[in-house]
């Protein structure tokens, strides 16, 4: 396909929220003031902050972090200060750059969550994002996303805490996807994202112990990237609602694929730990592969692949 | 922006002992980014292997004419594949990353305590409070065949090296020599395995203490939250509390009395 490049049209708009693309970052791998001493955190569509719990974690101890065979391991187990440092100290500057700002909720029980999504919808946040689906802690997390019953009512809860546009994020450890999908928009999600990190383990042979201090870890990274793009689609055919796909994406046609698989928008992730610039690079890429294929927007990029095409 | 991932040319890859490598990096793009450079300071190298996708944190030794100097142990596949590069390759990498030692205020004496290749970072230290007129004695502790001592020598007052073996100088760790010297200064610096800084933390309460720590790290920048280390912080007058502060972005180097030791 060869056409006149110009500039596509970027623009994207989830959950009556318009971002100036459809390129955000994915939660626990950005932070404001670190990532924005790299590039300009204004040039994506949103950004998505850590997960914060209703008083501040510890986390678990570490080692935290494993390198795996094109991805990695972590077990950060959602450290944070929590919600009311997230409010006072971090969002209003985040605000003042003028970003759309994803808030991501942690919580151990229904109650937990609750709390989060009421303080922070008092706040000037664009989106939350409710993550049911963390294999780090020992409660709450992906025990919700798991389970079709208490993901309905998590997502129930919590959507009756607040009017802000509720997204939830969903766990790649599951046997039905679509189902888990299917139990949150019955409860009243207003967008999902997925995929969250898949549980893996490593084991240090020679020093015949576990190399992550809590054992387990998420792994994330391209080596999920086939795993992800296969349950965006999977989730696609099961829901209305608006998708975030995330999980590999290293490059703009990564991005692309995600996109075409049924995704309204793609959040970076691991890629932003191994290249600090890597959402904004990504964003970059994809727009050129967007001029470059004659796309002239968003829509029709996710329109192209027709029903169950192959590559021929 | 403030940060930036750059290339640098190899110049020199160097094995200076047994699994201790050198790596001498030049380039306009090394040369611009060392006036972020404080010793302390480390960088990101990336090895550009799909299979090995996170970056190493490595210690800068020193900087010297335009050039970035990292010493760093061969410690997995990543810093192996590292060794092997060659003079003239190209290698991605960070422009310095977290806090370095502060030594705005450091005067008179000075002692530098080394573990292994804990030394690297205090090499650029020692040069530094050197430039400052601070008199310095480092200790070095090594577990067989000592390394970078002759470029301390250049710097310092006085080397004292121990050798776990004992095929080098006194026959023991850094912190018995250290204790056994009865090494006296106004502040004390050290890079090295926890076990031994925390040693040291002991039985140096009385003197102001600055600690570079090593932990398996994500980022290496502040996103990622993987590399936690617990601290004291002060609450209310006459209490403190435990907090948590990252080692890549807040350290590596914090006040030896400022870490919480007591925990495994």
């Amino acid at each position: 396909m060869k056409s006149e490049e110009r500039r596509p049209d970027m623009r994207v708009e989830l959950c009556g929220v318009p971002w100036k693309n459809p390129v955000t970052t994915a939660a626990g791998t950005f932070a404001p003031r670190e990532s924005g001493q790299f590039y300009d955190i204004r040039r994506l569509g949103a950004v998505t902050t850590k997960g914060v719990s209703p008083r501040p974690w510890e986390g678990n101890p570490t080692p935290r972090i494993a390198e795996t065979y094109g991805g990695m391991l972590n077990a950060v187990g959602l450290q944070n200060p929590g919600v009311e440092h997230y409010i006072t100290q971090e969002l209003p500057d985040l605000k003042s750059l003028g970003v759309t700002v994803i808030a991501n909720m942690a919580g151990h029980t229904v109650e937990e969550y609750r709390e989060v999504a009421e303080k922070l919808g008092e706040t000037e946040v664009d989106m939350l994002e409710l993550n049911i689906s963390c294999p780090n802690i020992r409660r709450g997390g992906a025990a919700f996303g798991t389970d079709p019953v208490l993901t309905a009512q998590v997502v129930r809860s919590v959507r009756r805490a607040t009017a802000k546009p509720l997204i939830v994020k969903l766990s790649p450890n599951v046997t039905d996807i679509g189902e888990i999908a299917r139990a949150a928009e019955d409860a009243g999600a207003d967008c999902l994202s997925l995929i969250n990190t898949l549980l893996g383990m490593r084991i240090d042979p020679r020093r015949r112990c576990l190399t992550l201090a809590n054992g387990t870890g998420g792994l994330s990274g391209p080596a999920v990237k086939p795993v992800a793009l296969r349950m965006v689609w999977q989730v696609r055919q099961a829901v209305q609602l608006p998708i975030i796909g995330m999980g590999g994406i290293f490059t703009g046609e990564d991005a692309a694929e995600f996109l075409m698989a049924g995704a309204d928008a793609v959040a970076v992730g691991t890629a932003a730990l191994v290249k600090p610039t890597a959402p904004a690079d990504i964003l970059e890429e994809l727009e050129a592969f967007m001029a470059e294929q004659g796309y002239r927007n968003v829509r029709e990029l996710r329109e192209a692949l027709k029903g169950g095409a192959f590559a021929r | 922006m403030e940060k930036k991932i750059i290339t640098g040319t190899i110049e020199q890859n160097l094995t200076i002992s047994p699994g201790i490598q050198s790596l001498k990096l030049g380039g306009p793009e090394i040369a611009e980014s060392l006036k972020a450079f404080r010793p302390g300071r480390f960088v990101n190298v990336y090895l550009e292997d799909k299979a090995m996708l996170l970056p190493r944190p490595l210690s800068i030794c020193r900087i010297e004419k335009g050039r970035l100097q990292l010493v760093f142990k061969v410690a997995g596949e990543g810093t192996a594949a590292l060794a092997r590069r060659q003079s003239g390759e190209k290698l991605r990498l960070s422009t310095p990353l977290g806090q370095g030692f502060q030594i705005e205020n450091a005067k008179g004496r000075a002692a530098l305590i080394g573990g292994g290749v804990g030394a690297a970072p205090l090499v650029g230290l020692a040069e530094a409070l050197h430039k400052q007129g601070v008199q310095t004695t480092a200790v070095l502790g090594f577990q067989d065949q000592p390394f970078l001592t002759d470029l301390m020598q250049e710097f310092c007052h006085q080397v004292l090296v121990a050798t776990d073996s004992g095929a080098a100088g006194f026959c023991g760790d850094a912190v018995e020599l250290f204790q056994k010297a009865a090494v006296e200064a106004d502040c004390f610096f050290a890079c090295g395995p926890r076990p031994m800084l925390k040693a040291l933390a002991a039985c140096c309460a009385d003197t102001p203490l600055q600690v570079s720590l090593e932990e398996r790290m994500g980022c290496g920048y502040g996103a990622c939250v993987g590399c936690t280390v617990r601290v004291w912080e002060p609450a209310e007058p006459g209490r403190r509390v435990i907090g948590l502060k990252k080692v890549c972005a807040d350290g590596p180097v914090f006040s030896g009395q400022e870490v919480v030791w007591d925990e495994e």
